[in-house]
């Protein structure tokens, strides 16, 4: 087992890769009541097409086939669901399915010991049958009307199909009504076959539990004993495209009664490993905070002059692409944009500004590393994202200086400031 | 954990010592009767007082007084509890093991300019602050009918009782807005700092001694009585017949939202028995609802129950075709009927009450659940935690029986599902 410590956090993760190349990260949390595990798969909506474990057939599987299979895995052949075990303990239990996997979570006060056996079991016993496959589409074609039905949730989804050509964000996680419908229990076997295999797996566990009991049932877990490794999958993926599939689209949405935007600016990303990329992107939150945070001078200048009721920036990385994005709500559409342009490509920053924004990254990172679920979450994204561990984030805030700050930005400027797309949604009637 | 109480002349001081976090927290809570005229101008009161103060008269210098004081955070909180409206000025800080410096002196310091100094001169509100807290006001109001879910509970309120603080928008209305200015929230403003009973908690790895004294400097109010409320509503009968409304909207989905009166409750059964029985029906991913309605047959993804015991109202909400509605009610009627009849198993009791002692336990993780629940037993007498604990364990099945029999349904709402 290793141990790492996170830098300046005095907080120690440990970590230990078994035999079938199952990972398990532990942060034990001592001034904590609850616990959370997580049994995750590096499988999300964003592979669609691969080649088979079983079979070595390439496989097309339906679009939303991840979140399937991840509602399916609570069926359960003796019976006893998942849902019905927790409650027994009053312990919560979860799943979510996002582009690059799919977690099973379980967040509880007692009976840990009971509850990591039952997680690692019924994720080991995939159960499908032509009957409760058929009747889980009722359930999800309702969870994806009820998102249908949110209007920010339209603007998002134009907004993915604006800023990217190929790549799959442009779909929803879930699916549609249509692909939804036309998944059966074999292409669930065949996924579950491919990516459900332990060296495309980690369990976490974060809070207040014991590192030598939690230890024991994993490695000793009979199900998990039986898995063997199988070595790297064959996924097919397209490269995305550096530019952007449409640089404006104005669409009305119902139900949808102040207008809102979305405009994004896309580059290439070049840095490949994690903690290189955590700098570029603390950087450009830097560099956001400055010209358009809460106390920023933009900020005072827009409010003044009534420029929009909702205002946010963020930025980050999705595979090759680096996104830096406004969001607003606004009934000065085409005002605002210009505005946000401008500052973007022409404000000013100061080193002043630079401190500052350090002195907030830095106070939010001691704030989120109360919580040992915020901890894992990081953990876990750098794991999926660039199977590395960042442990001194501090530490990178800390030496960014205003040189980092100025090629960031002309970086950022030289190759998006042509490359962005501006989504609009105004109300319809 | 250590807690005190201190009661001042014109405020409570709460004060609990814990090593738990990073962080120090501080919740101002003002507190009295609600009506429905006073929702709006709270809200843009409590926006303009986090807007700018008298001290920091421009949106950018008072930001960047609480960027010095290491990124602390402030926020306020508008919500009821039954018969109260409450606001609750919130303010996060790293705690001074983190920083060297008195930061929870300076912080205080900075929350009580926010709440005495307010940036008012000739009686009236600084008008760029007012202009910007309104206009967000404006939107939040217009914003709230993009939920279709919220707005389908919210007309289920409005025909359930539309004089009831239960129906009341806590997002506020245009028409309240339309009547303020600026020397009229000033004249709000001196009603509120003085009229509301109020609340100081102060979390953290603190000395109470010394605390005591930060706040006792920082925070003068001047004249506030505390005056009891009695903060539950009176229990109404329900409709003789049920009021069913249907509203068509262009969605793909119909949102069901139900209210039914809960009837005579008796005091172990608010803080206990009603608990229980919500779970069992459609609290959890393992209640009947969700069980029956949601895995058996296949009809909705989510479908929920929730009691609330100063409304003495339970509520149930869920999304689906709109071809499936009958059905629908149909089963929801059913499983309540059958924990009438006592079909359901000791099972199912059990289950709930260890759901009802993780959620006590899980309390502990949480600054703001620690307050809220210290706060639960100074407001409401709810008892203690380990008291709590004991007392779930000896709700038995005849009374979750008795109470489901004094469950009605009142009214039925229906929202869209009109596909376009």
């Amino acid at each position: 087992m290793i141990t790492r410590e996170l830098k300046d956090l005095n907080i120690k993760i440990y970590e230990e890769d078994l035999d079938n190349g199952l990972k398990v990260i532990l942060l034990p949390f001592e001034k904590r009541t609850n616990y959370a595990l997580q049994y995750i798969t590096r499988y999300g909506s964003e592979i669609d097409e691969f080649i088979s474990s079983t079979t070595k057939k390439r496989i097309k599987a339906p679009y939303g086939v991840a979140h399937f299979l991840e509602h399916k895995m609570f069926e359960q052949e003796d019976g006893l669901d998942p849902f019905a075990f927790y409650s027994k303990t009053g312990t919560d239990a979860n799943a979510s399915t996002g582009y690059k996997l799919t977690s099973y979570i379980v967040e509880g006060t007692t009976n840990i010991e009971e509850n990591l056996e039952f997680l690692i079991n019924y994720v080991n016993s995939p159960y499908f049958t032509d009957k409760n496959v058929e009747k889980e589409k009722g359930i999800i074609i309702e969870e994806l009307n009820m998102y249908l039905d949110e209007p920010e949730n339209r603007l998002f989804d134009n907004n993915n199909k604006s800023v990217f050509v190929k790549h799959p964000m442009r779909r929803d996680i879930g699916g549609t009504p249509k692909s939804v419908s036309k998944i059966t229990k074999e292409v669930l076997y065949e996924c579950y076959n491919t990516f459900y295999q332990p060296d495309n797996m980690l369990i976490t566990i974060a809070g207040n539990f014991n590192i030598d009991t939690v230890m024991n049932i994993i490695k000793n877990n009979k199900k998990l004993k039986d898995r063997k490794k199988i070595g790297s999958i064959k996924t097919f993926r397209v490269k995305e495209p550096i530019r952007v599939n449409r640089k404006e689209k104005r669409i009305k949405i119902k139900n949808l009664f102040l207008p809102k935007f979305i405009l994004t600016f896309k580059k290439e990303l070049k840095e490949t490993k994690a903690q290189d990329i955590y700098k570029f992107k603390t950087t450009t939150d830097i560099l956001l905070f400055s010209l358009f945070g809460s106390s920023s001078y933009f900020r005072e200048r827009m409010q003044a002059n009534d420029m929009y009721s909702l205002f946010f920036t963020s930025c980050g990385s999705v595979d090759n692409i680096f996104l830096t994005e406004f969001i607003a709500e606004t009934k000065k559409v085409d005002e605002l944009k210009d505005e946000i342009v401008n500052l973007f490509l022409n404000g000013e920053i100061t080193p002043d500004d630079l401190e500052r924004g350090k002195r907030v990254m830095i106070s939010n990172e001691i704030i989120d590393s109360d919580s040992p679920f915020k901890i894992m979450d990081k953990i876990v994204d750098d794991l999926i994202e660039k199977n590395e561990m960042i442990l001194n984030r501090i530490e990178i805030i800390r030496s960014i200086t205003m040189d980092d700050l100025i090629k960031v930005r002309k970086e950022i400027i030289n190759e998006s400031k042509d490359n962005y797309s501006f989504v609009v949604a105004y109300p319809k009637e | 954990m250590e807690y005190t109480k201190i009661k001042k002349e014109t405020y409570n001081l709460h004060m609990i010592q814990t090593d738990r976090f990073k962080t120090t927290n501080i919740e101002v809570i003002f507190s009295k009767k609600i009506t429905k005229e006073d929702i709006t101008k709270t809200n843009v009161l409590s926006s303009i007082m986090t807007y700018t103060s008298k001290k920091y008269p421009k949106r950018l210098m008072y930001t960047r007084a609480l960027e010095n004081l290491y990124s602390a955070r402030l926020f306020t909180n508008t919500y009821r509890i039954g018969n109260l409206l409450n606001v609750d000025f919130n303010m996060r800080i790293l705690d001074d093991k983190y920083v060297s410096c008195n930061l929870l002196d300076d912080a205080l310091s900075f929350l009580s300019e926010v709440i005495f100094n307010p940036n008012v001169s000739d009686n009236k509100f600084d008008k760029d602050s007012y202009n910007v807290v309104t206009n967000e006001e404006k939107a939040q109001i217009e914003r709230f009918r993009e939920d279709s879910r919220k707005y389908s509970l919210m007309k289920m309120y409005e025909l359930l009782d539309k004089d009831s603080p239960c129906s009341y928008n806590l997002k506020g209305y245009l028409e309240d807005l339309e009547k303020l200015d600026r020397e009229k929230l000033y004249d709000y403003y001196k009603e509120f700092i003085k009229c509301n009973n109020i609340d100081i908690f102060i979390i953290g790895d603190i000395n109470f001694e010394k605390t005591e004294k930060i706040v006792e400097k920082n925070f003068k109010f001047k004249g506030n009585k505390r005056v009891i409320i009695e903060p539950s509503l009176i229990s109404k009968k329900h409709r003789e017949v049920v009021q069913e409304v249907i509203e068509d909207d262009y969605t793909n989905q119909s949102k069901l939202s139900i209210a039914c009166r809960i009837e005579d409750m008796n005091k172990f059964e608010k803080n206990y028995v009603i608990n229980i029985y919500n779970f069992i029906l459609g609290g959890t991913a393992d209640s009947k609802f969700f069980k029956n309605i949601r895995e058996k047959y296949s009809l909705c993804y989510y479908i929920s129950s929730g009691a609330n015991k100063l409304d003495n109202l339970l509520i149930i909400s869920s999304g689906f075709s709109k071809e499936n509605y009958s059905k629908m009610l149909f089963l929801i009627k059913k499983e309540m009927e059958d924990i009438r009849k006592g079909l359901f198993e000791e099972e199912e009791i059990e289950k709930a009450k260890k759901y009802y002692i993780s959620a006590l336990d899980a309390i502990n993780d949480s600054e703001n659940q620690i307050i809220a629940s210290y706060y639960a037993m100074d407001l409401l007498k709810t008892e203690s935690i380990e008291k709590r604990k004991e007392n779930i364990l000896k709700v038995t099945k005849k009374q979750i029986v008795e109470l489901a029999n004094k469950v009605y349904i009142d009214t039925i709402f229906l929202l869209g599902g009109d596909k376009l």
